[in-house]
């Protein structure tokens, strides 16, 4: 898969050189802590990913899409579940594997430099698969909702011609895609990314 | 062409950011369900019987009926000693007993999906469907479950069949690290968790 994303991002670099963009790509590991339904998920996703496009729509104003997926996951020991009549005595492997498509503008405090700050938001899809795994039985419940993701970081060239640089920033994801039969509410995270972005003009 | 290649990065992505529990762990220990009448005064009996040292077998792999063998010798004997421990008293067949005790393998059967599942928060109550319960999925290509069950030998229900009072599930004995040990300690977890079964 490294490969395959390596070749795809690779498709997207020009070969021209300039200092203005007026689109940007990146690619970023995008790792994200859950603050919210950790008694069925607790461990930080440590390899999700972030797709971004952004195109000019002033000179510091950007517009464009943004695509994530991560991994939540908790392990529960052993255990008697009690239900009624009924019990259960099993360990469980909970997974959340999270997707969101957003539509998201970010500011940029300048366009010229080295370093550039930005602030920004994304509004969009959030599509969550929860599953529980159990020796080799699984439940599952699938959900969509609204994502909201308040961003901020900085983008660093290496030179101020380069149309390339890195990409690092923190992020705040709310996801109302809440399930009912894991009976969990609200899914929210904080994350930090780290990954490449293309400067295009 | 460019969005092209974005779609194969993307469709990369997701499918290759799916990771699943490592099956090795998974398969640790077997998962054990109990179910039992309420209704039932369990101290009420004081005899039970079972076949020792065979079990009963449904497969659709193969025409066996009876899987014996150290396995079931294994399982019933741990069974035998959970009985006696709760205070009942094994007799013969022929000698009027209280309860039986059947127990059986059921292998490539979909059994799992028709009881309810361990549940995180539980099931929750439908307007629509009444108490409901997340569906489960096996996904094990061949699976099979130990099955025990408590039957009263002096009551039969209206289609003519003994009653049954107490189920269990154990699973999944196809994919286990060690069936044998696992079954048995499985069988021991299905009285622990039982303590409603006992005079």
């Amino acid at each position: 898969m490294k490969y395959c994303l390596l070749i795809a991002f690779l498709g997207l670099v020009n070969p021209l050189r300039a200092q203005y963009f007026d689109k940007t790509y990146s690619l970023a590991l995008d790792v994200n802590v859950p603050v919210a339904n950790t008694d069925y998920v607790n461990q930080a996703s440590a390899r999700g990913f972030k797709f971004g496009y952004r195109e000019m729509i002033n000179e510091n104003l950007f517009g464009g899409v943004d695509f994530t997926n991560s991994t939540y996951t908790r392990h529960i020991p052993r255990q008697t579940y009690t239900q009624g009549t009924s019990a259960t005595t099993t360990d469980l492997f909970n997974y959340a594997y999270g997707y969101g498509l957003t539509l998201s503008m970010d500011y940029f405090f300048n366009t010229e430099q080295k370093f550039m700050p930005f602030a920004g938001l994304g509004v969009g899809a959030s599509y969550i698969d929860y599953r529980q795994f159990f020796n080799v039985y699984s439940s599952q419940d699938e959900s969509w909702g609204v994502l909201v993701r308040p961003q901020g970081g900085f983008v660093y060239r290496p030179k101020e011609a380069s149309r390339w640089g890195f990409i690092a920033g923190i992020h705040y994801n709310y996801s109302s895609a809440k399930s009912k039969d894991f009976d969990l509410g609200a899914f929210h995270s904080i994350g930090a990314q780290v990954g490449i972005i293309m400067l295009e003009w | 062409m460019r969005p092209l290649i974005i779609l194969i990065g993307l469709g990369c992505i997701v499918n290759g950011c799916q990771p699943v529990p490592d099956a090795e762990e998974l398969n640790q220990d077997l998962v054990v369900q109990t179910d039992y009448d309420g209704s039932v005064d369990f101290g009420a009996y004081a005899t039970y019987t079972l076949a020792l040292d065979t079990l009963g077998l449904i497969s659709n792999s193969t025409s066996d009926t009876l899987q014996l063998g150290k396995y079931a010798v294994d399982v019933t004997t741990r069974i035998k000693a959970n009985m006696d421990a709760r205070g009942y008293t094994f007799v013969d067949k022929n000698q009027n007993p209280d309860l039986g005790v059947v127990a059986f393998i059921v292998s490539d059967f979909s059994v799992y999906q028709t009881i309810s599942y361990p549940g995180y928060g539980g099931g929750y109550y439908s307007p629509y469907y009444g108490y409901y319960y997340p569906r489960v999925n096996t996904y094990a290509s061949n699976s099979a479950a130990l099955i025990l069950q408590l039957v009263d030998l002096n009551k039969k229900t209206a289609q003519n069949q003994f009653k049954l009072i107490w189920a269990c599930y154990i699973g999944d004995i196809a994919s286990s690290i060690d069936p044998f040990q696992k079954s048995v300690e499985a069988v021991d977890q299905a009285f622990v968790q039982s303590p409603t079964i006992g005079k």
